[in-house]
């Protein structure tokens, strides 16, 4: 896209909800310089290694995680509490359009790095900080993490089994669906730039953003005093809605039979005249009360059957309806391969492996992938600082300032490796690994190709 | 806040909605509260979203009803039947003066306008950009299938991890699919028209829901493409480290979340017992997880005898990212957040979320939503009598 081409973004992101969005604008076509601590790098560079392996010196480079997030992105170490630190950010800030930041909110106006201290300096520059809970406000301080970003924003209060406590949701999602609404906000910022010449501050609150999510709760407390505690499960007032037990190890069909027109489809395929003419179900509204019993029967009808026959039955029936998919069906999605959800990227040591596209419109048939692997830690510093001006000499000293290399601590002992190694066949006694397999490289190679 | 007018960064911009879903109104909502005028085509009778409630006191009315005042707030109203020849030509009207088209629309036949298809959207509409946002994108074998929230959630992966060992995989109680959804929507008719703007055309942007929602996994497939390691739910828990539960508190819940690995010396902090710090169960995240509930009789007693305030005080103070697990009633009487002024009212006196996002020089507005066809005259051009034919379908 032309109009990206060309900006040039700051990024001094990490874990998630940052590093997600500049790679967006990455893959757009910004120029997108990340900026990583010389002490500590990006987190996300140690989780999940490839081969579950933290041993020897490559850890940084061998992660999906940190691929995913990072992609395409040019990474230099920089350290931003020393003066010359500061320096070469301000040289890289001359003729940026982004600056993007996820510190705990006041840590980056202590080191002079504010909007208020820069503004004046580079009057059209977009700055967006991202943040739990904003930058102002009693909670502003408050650790935050999208973990603790799902309850505060009240998502978990209204998710969980029907009658139980809340549950958050597997996914911590709050993260990335905050880091959208980031990236939405810089692309209105620059729109704006674009016809007034100013650059503009944005301030991202996490939680903020998701409120809103809450919806049909959120409505029938603000109009009717009602407070919902705890989930629907999978069920929705008016509509058939659940997920059912199919052949196989550990598979699920979820079915959604939204209105009436829909449940005369539902039992077309699985109960005919029978469960239409059943006066339990025989409204919505009485469909609703005894769901319990319409689930047994439902499940008796699914539980011998192959879970991607039952979805695309239903579907030719006009039944929203698919296949709960477990990791390597997701990889191997027939509907996300066919418009190339994914691109192939380079581990170090490791071999190529599959990466999301986080901009998936198609626009005019064109699609937006990434446009390289993760950077290695500091891989382009010295690039960068010869874009600069920088000399052999001035890079020389840079370093034995330790301005701009340094000396990352992440996985430096014995406790961090075995923390974030992980115990593979416990977790499969305990039941939240189903199983390992063997042969997932090739799974993976065929099932994301 | 003010009623000092401020420049809204999409003034002049002119979005068509075909009403239909709530993706497409949230998206067009929030491009609304930027400032660009957005006017939702929506059939005589009103569209699903003013179907669907709540409404105030349990009464139906179109005009009232909760998820119509949290999705098209700031939106103008045409009605009329897309679906007449008529109505298709009048909507045609308003789409060829409109800078973005949003939809959901999978179904060829269900109106002259050519909604299903973007090639014909882009011959008759050439100045306008199509974006369709709809389940699977509108290539590829499911392109029309249909889909709920509930359904994407399961294609993305993220049902399947969610919920507890013992019972079936488990939805978010928030239509998450439908929100990411409308958040890539945003942003990529955002991004085709800035790039409009430096001078590049663009007809059609496709958006699938389940594109959007399957990027935003978190570590199932890191795991499995690096080890063949199939995550599963586990009450919902991620894999090397617990909790991040909510826990039992003396008057509700504290969601117990630790982000890190080395904080064995906060949790005894915590828990006033120092001895506790070098603690395997409590140092290492998969210790607490294979063995969480030794942790839980380790932690649970202190939990249990402080209340959420006290909890959260203490956690705050020792640098945790412990949450409130908040229900609305929470966050509308919140502190932090009436500090931050992020409740608005609107003028008849209700309440609704504020910005989602703070621009310092172009604040997002938040405004009422629309009465049904209040603007199908106007807009149109049509005196009264005229704009009712239309109303019922018999212009």
């Amino acid at each position: 896209m032309r109009f990206f081409e060309g900006l040039k973004v700051v990024d001094l992101t990490q874990v998630w909800i940052g590093p997600m969005m500049t790679r967006i604008l990455r893959d757009l076509g910004a120029n997108v310089i990340k900026i990583e601590r010389t002490d500590t790098p990006d987190q996300v560079r140690s989780g999940f290694l490839a081969g579950n392996d933290a041993s020897g010196d490559f850890w940084n480079n061998r992660s999906q995680y940190f691929a995913a997030r990072n992609a395409g992105k040019r990474a230099m170490q920089l350290d931003l509490r020393s003066e010359q630190g500061r320096e070469i950010l301000m040289q890289l800030l001359e003729n940026a359009d982004i600056l993007a930041e996820n510190f705990t909110p006041g840590a980056i106006r202590r080191m002079g790095l504010g909007y208020e201290d820069l503004k004046e300096r580079f009057p059209r520059l977009v700055y967006v900080s991202m943040s739990g809970y904003g930058q102002e406000g009693p909670l502003a301080h408050r650790k935050a993490v999208g973990m603790s970003m799902e309850p505060s924003a009240g998502a978990v209060a209204v998710t969980g089994y029907p009658g139980d406590d809340p549950l958050k949701t597997g996914q911590t999602w709050v993260d990335h669906y905050a880091g959208l609404h980031a990236c939405a906000a810089v692309i209105t910022a620059l729109i704006y730039r674009q016809r007034s010449g100013r650059g503009q501050y944005v301030d991202i609150s996490m939680q903020e953003a998701t409120i809103p999510t809450l919806g049909r709760h959120l409505a029938d407390y603000l109009l009717n005093g009602r407070v919902k505690v705890g989930g629907d499960g999978n069920r929705r007032p008016g509509m058939v809605r659940g997920a059912y037990p199919c052949a196989g190890d550990d598979n699920y069909v979820a079915i959604s039979a939204r209105d009436e027109a829909q449940w005369i489809a539902l039992c077309g395929v699985l109960g005919g005249d029978e469960w239409r003419e059943d006066p339990r179900f025989a409204s919505a509204d009485a469909r609703w009360a005894n769901h319990d019993a319409l689930d047994e029967l439902i499940a008796a009808w699914t539980s011998p059957r192959d879970k991607f026959e039952v979805a695309e039955q239903l579907q030719a029936a006009g039944v929203a309806a698919g296949a709960v998919l477990q990791a390597p069906e997701v990889l191997a999605d027939p509907q996300l391969a066919a418009r190339g959800f994914w691109d192939q990227l380079e581990l170090t040591g490791w071999g190529e492996v599959p990466v999301q596209r986080y901009f998936s419109p198609h626009i005019d048939g064109e699609s937006f992938g990434a446009r390289g692997r993760g950077p290695h830690l500091g891989e382009h510093t010295d690039e960068l600082l010869r874009e600069l001006g920088a000399s052999d000499e001035e890079i020389a000293e840079l370093r034995e300032a330790g301005a701009v290399v340094g000396h990352p601590v992440a996985l430096d002992n014995d406790f961090a490796r075995d923390a974030i190694t992980m115990r593979l066949d416990p977790y499969i006694e305990l039941g939240s690994v189903l199983r390992v397999d063997e042969d997932f490289r090739e799974r993976v190679a065929r099932g994301a190709g | 806040m003010t009623d000092e007018p401020t420049p809204g960064a999409l003034d002049g911009v002119r979005v068509v909605e075909i009403a239909s879903g709530g993706a497409v109104a949230y998206a067009a909502q929030l491009l609304a509260q930027s400032g660009a005028e957005v006017i939702r085509i929506e059939p005589p009778g009103g569209d699903a979203i003013r179907r669907a409630g709540p409404f105030p006191g349990d009464d139906f009315t179109l005009d009232g009803g909760g998820l119509h005042r949290l999705l098209n707030g700031g939106k103008r109203s045409v009605a009329l039947d897309i679906t007449s020849e008529a109505g298709a030509r009048f909507a045609g009207k308003l789409v060829a003066t409109s800078q973005l088209v949003i939809a959901n629309w999978q179904t060829p036949t269900a109106s002259p306008l050519p909604l299903a298809d973007s090639e014909a959207m882009a011959e008759r509409f050439p100045d306008t950009i199509y974006v369709s946002i709809s389940p699977f994108g509108r290539t590829g074998p499911y392109a029309d299938r249909k889909a709920d929230s509930l359904v994407i959630e399961s294609a993305a992966g993220m049902s399947y991890v969610s919920g507890k060992p013992d019972r079936e995989p488990m939805a978010s109680g928030v239509e998450v699919a439908e929100y990411y959804a409308a958040a890539m929507g945003w942003i990529a008719g955002l991004a085709a028209l800035a790039d409009k703007e430096a001078g590049v055309e663009h007809h059609f942007v496709d958006v699938s829901m389940h594109e959007a929602l399957s990027a935003a996994d978190d570590h199932n497939l890191p795991v499995y493409i690096g080890t063949g390691a199939i995550r599963r739910r586990y009450y919902s828990r991620v894999l090397i480290i617990y909790p991040s539960d909510s826990l039992p508190v003396k008057d509700g819940y504290v969601a117990f979340v630790l982000a890190g690995f080395d904080v064995g010396g906060m949790i005894a902090e915590l828990i006033e017992e120092p001895e506790q710090a070098t603690n395997p169960i409590v140092a290492n995240g998969q210790e607490r997880l294979l063995n969480w509930r030794e942790f839980d009789e380790i932690v649970g007693p202190w939990m249990k005898s402080h209340t959420k305030e006290e909890v959260l005080r203490r956690s705050d103070e020792i640098g945790l990212a412990f949450a409130d697990v908040a229900t609305t009633e929470d966050l509308v009487s919140d502190p932090h957040l009436a500090e931050r002024g992020y409740w608005e009212t609107l003028p008849d006196g209700g309440i609704v979320p504020g910005p989602t996002v703070r621009f310092s020089e172009t604040p997002l507005r938040v405004a009422p939503p629309p009465d049904l066809g209040e603007g199908t005259a106007e807009l149109l051009d049509l005196d009264g009598p005229a704009a009712a034919l239309l109303w019922r379908g018999e212009a």
